[in-house]
């Protein structure tokens, strides 16, 4: 059962995947711009840390090497998140919009459609930044690792979306707030790990948990340890379940776009 | 030419009404983020000061974290004027305005103008409310201020004009979120709006210093933190060249584009 | 003949209430917003009773607000009933909502499911995958939906190119590909002009007769459903005014007619004396007719003898007005 589940699901992402990429033939250029943008974009930033290492040499112990990874486990994982599941930064619109109606009539899971059934090209020249940064900047001994690591990163992108956007059942207009907070994630991520220390460092993992996608497995890069390696997949995991409960709580709140705003 | 100027000033001023009715929208969809910003900025140059010290000389902790709130506060006051002009162009939309009775492009300007003065003033207290929590305040001697608000006006200025300019390429290069992007972080890094330009190698920073982005970031920030009136009237000068600069360019393609969308009708 | 026995919908005191956010304008109003909204409550469906047999064609027909979308929402399960309990084919669309999607099909007159930018036929796919429909089985469907709805020479070209017509035909197809045995249509005439409303109607009948689908439509405009819907329930205020067939409602009510006439004569106000003239200027004139007293090819062509006509509408009387005069029976 379970696996025929899981069968159905994937063919269905295939099919979806087939449309975006007739999509994108139907509007290449725009398709081509947006994805070369956003990997001009990434190219921008990381020349920016290059003359900041330049000067400083090292950032409380991290060199220009360190951001390079922090930009591999970003990108990647941005990229994988926003091309193959889109829908995790759009749930709140869904929810105020009453776009949601579409995925609660049809027969597949609610969430798991939903987050199959959009996808970002601008997130695609995350990926392709990220993958080349993979290739050519990084020893291929590290790859296996990092390439493991990008999954939790991918779960907490998601399942923070996905938490932050069902904001949005429960509070009217708190559309801008729940993107704010998914943009503080991923900027935050995007810095070195170095700079957060104490109470700050608490935050960026456990409340923006920013530091799961990029510093913790930048730090295991360097110095293995198993109780972090571990806390790394526990959190991540348990973050998603905790967003998929929370969607499906809120869920029996959604109102379909009934929300009329009387003035007086 | 008065009662034109009226026309628009009233069109900011509009504009500035209707940012207050919806400034908690702005202050937790914007300018919360910009203060997130600044508060990791000043952890960087927290942590970076303890181990090496001043890193440009006469530049301390505070004033690194304050020069980055003055940057803030003027750069972001644009919004996404980019992509919204890029949108008009690119829909056909700049059509419709041809009738009004004002120029299109002005008129956007001074929209931006409205709301990007509430976004300053937001930016500055909030951001500022979190670098005095973090490295404490600045010094800032009271005869400088009318100075200094020429100098961030005109930068202000400065941004929307040049920003004029790259928008109207929409009408070439579809995407018009995408140049938003790029613009954005062109003013962001070589502008200087989130570090002096000091901190690059001394090539980088001749050439960014020389380029009409640091005159809405970095010289405007830094005349702030260290004033003398002889820097004010250089900064001044190079910025209503610049303006005049882009003016120019502006008129000529704008001129340009109406002539296309007229006859293509968009 | 239509079968009489099998109930395939059940609704009984359904209640759904809306909360909503009073805003207040001014920088006080902001304030007060945020720390103590004031809320006002909407009872969009209020205690509805409604039993629907296999095969019926039901209009809910309401004006704009009165919870025809609502009850439909509640039906298909994408909203939950305060209290009230519904059946569908014997379950609870809020606790089986999944199961039940694979006998419902649903069109949303606002919110088309086919791909914008995309040939027709990439639609189908997906939903195919979207109900794990077998292959064969989802081939012979198809060329039979493209047969029924005469779109073969369509479904390659990108939706965008289709005229409002063709894409509605395309829409009825994706929304019968499962082969539902009951289809919902919310609005379905929403923005489309009177030629496009008849082949909307032609439409409804033919898969209401053809494929023996149970179908819930929903209007608020009486005149869109002359001519194919026997059974009509009108809704106001979340609740039914009216609820039996369509021909007692049309003698009763729907004799009334407005007319809209534009002349290059003057119009001589003695000629409309016996009708209720609403709006009147030299050459244009709006008035209202029972055609009960006054056939309509008559007072037409006694118009058109006396007059050079420019321009004519005929319209029906505006539901609300219907409703009112409901109301008054009633009493």
């Amino acid at each position: 059962m379970a696996v025929k589940e899981i069968i159905s699901n994937f063919k269905l992402f295939v099919e979806y995947q087939k449309i975006f990429l007739k999509s994108a033939i139907e509007y290449r250029a725009n398709f081509l711009l947006s994805t070369f943008f956003m990997f001009l974009n990434d190219v921008i930033w990381l020349f920016f840390w290059y003359l900041i290492y330049y000067k400083l040499g090292d950032i409380n112990g991290w060199v220009f090497q360190d951001l390079i990874y922090i930009y591999v486990f970003a990108t990647i994982s941005f990229g994988i998140a926003g091309y193959f599941f889109g829908n995790h930064k759009e749930i709140a619109e869904l929810v105020v919009k009453g776009k949601l109606d579409f995925y609660l009539t049809l027969p597949k899971k609610d969430l798991t459609h939903i987050l199959i059934s959009k996808n970002s090209w601008f997130d695609l020249g995350d990926l392709l930044f990220g993958i080349l940064l993979l290739l050519f900047m990084v020893s291929v001994t590290k790859v296996p690792l990092i390439l493991l690591m990008i999954i939790p990163g991918v779960l907490i992108l998601i399942g923070f979306g996905i938490l932050v956007g069902s904001l949005s059942f429960y509070l009217q207009s708190s559309e801008s707030f729940g993107s704010t907070l998914y943009e503080s994630l991923i900027s935050i991520s995007l810095y070195p790990g170095s700079i957060f220390t104490g109470a700050t460092k608490f935050i960026t993992l456990f409340i923006l948990p920013a530091g799961f996608i990029t510093a913790v497995p930048v730090q295991l890069l360097h110095s293995f340890d198993v109780t972090w390696f571990i806390l790394l997949f526990l959190f991540s995991i348990a973050l998603f379940l905790l967003a998929i409960y929370v969607f499906y709580k809120g869920l029996k709140k959604y109102e379909s776009g009934n929300l009329l705003y009387v003035r007086m | 030419m008065n009662s034109q100027l009226n026309k628009y000033l009233s069109i900011s001023f509009i504009n500035i009404k209707e940012s207050l009715t919806y400034i908690w929208d702005i202050i937790f969809g914007k300018v919360i983020f910009i203060a997130l910003i600044i508060f990791v900025f000043a952890n960087l140059w927290t942590v970076v000061f303890a181990s090496k010290g001043e890193v440009i000389p006469g530049f301390t902790l505070s004033m690194m974290v304050w020069y980055l709130v003055f940057g803030e506060a003027l750069v972001t006051s644009i919004g996404r004027f980019v992509k919204e002009v890029g949108d008009d162009i690119k829909s056909g939309e700049i059509a419709n305005y041809l009738t009004k009775p004002y120029n299109y492009i002005v008129y956007k300007i001074f929209v931006s103008f409205g709301k990007g003065l509430i976004n300053f003033m937001l930016v500055l207290f909030f951001g500022g409310i979190v670098a005095y929590l973090m490295v404490g305040g600045i010094k800032i001697s009271l005869v400088s201020v009318p100075f200094l608000l020429i100098v961030a006006l005109l930068a202000m200025l400065l941004n929307l004009v040049i920003a004029s300019v790259i928008s109207l390429f929409a009408f070439w290069i579809e995407d018009s979120s995408s140049l938003n992007y790029i613009y954005s972080k062109f003013t962001f890094i070589f502008g200087g709006m989130i570090v002096p330009l000091e901190v690059y190698p001394p090539l980088v920073e001749k050439i960014a210093a020389f380029l009409p982005f640091s005159y809405s970031a970095y010289h405007p920030s830094k005349l702030v933190l260290i004033f003398s009136f002889k820097t004010f009237l250089e900064i001044f000068i190079v910025q209503l060249l610049w303006i005049g600069f882009f003016i120019i360019i502006l008129f000529f393609l704008y001129k340009y584009i109406i002539k296309k969308v007229s006859v293509n009708g968009g | 003949m239509k079968k009489e026995e099998k109930k395939i919908i059940s609704i009984k005191g359904l209640k759904k209430t809306f909360k909503t956010k009073v805003t207040k304008p001014g920088m006080s109003g902001i304030f007060k917003n945020i720390f103590s909204p004031d809320y006002k409550y909407i009872k969009a469906v209020d205690n509805i009773y409604l039993d629907i047999k296999e095969g019926e064609l039901v209009s809910f027909i309401g004006p704009n607000g009165a919870g025809k979308s609502t009850t439909l929402k509640m039906l298909s399960g994408i909203l939950f009933p305060d209290s009230g309990k519904i059946k569908i084919l014997g379950k609870d669309p809020s606790k089986k909502r999944k199961e039940l999607s694979y006998d419902i099909g649903t069109i949303f007159g606002q919110k088309p499911q086919l791909w914008f930018h995309l040939p027709p036929i990439d639609s189908f796919n997906l939903f195919a995958k979207i109900y794990d429909l077998d292959k064969k089985i989802y081939q012979e469907r198809l060329k039979n939906l493209i047969n029924l709805f005469e779109i073969s020479d369509i479904i390659n070209q990108p939706v965008r190119k289709l005229s409002l017509g063709q894409r509605m035909r395309c829409e009825f197809v994706l929304a019968l590909l499962h082969n539902p045995k009951i289809l919902f249509l919310d609005e379905p005439t929403i923005g489309m002009d009177i030629i496009v409303k008849k082949t909307m109607r032609e439409l409804i009948k033919k898969i209401n007769e053809k494929e023996k689908t149970t179908i819930i439509l929903t209007s608020h405009d009486i005149g869109d459903i002359e001519n194919i819907s026997t059974r009509l329930v009108i809704i106001n205020h979340g609740q039914i005014v009216y609820d039996g067939d369509f021909k007692n409602i049309k003698q009763k009510y729907l004799s009334k007619k407005l007319l809209k006439i534009t002349t290059e004569d003057k119009i001589d106000l003695k000629d409309f004396k016996d009708l209720i003239v609403i709006k009147k200027s030299k050459y244009y004139i709006e008035f209202e007719i029972n055609t009960k007293k006054f056939p309509l090819n008559k007072v037409i062509d006694f118009l058109f003898t006396k007059y050079k006509i420019t321009d004519i509408g005929i319209n029906e009387m505006p539901i609300e007005d219907v409703i009112e005069e409901i109301y008054r029976d009633q009493r």
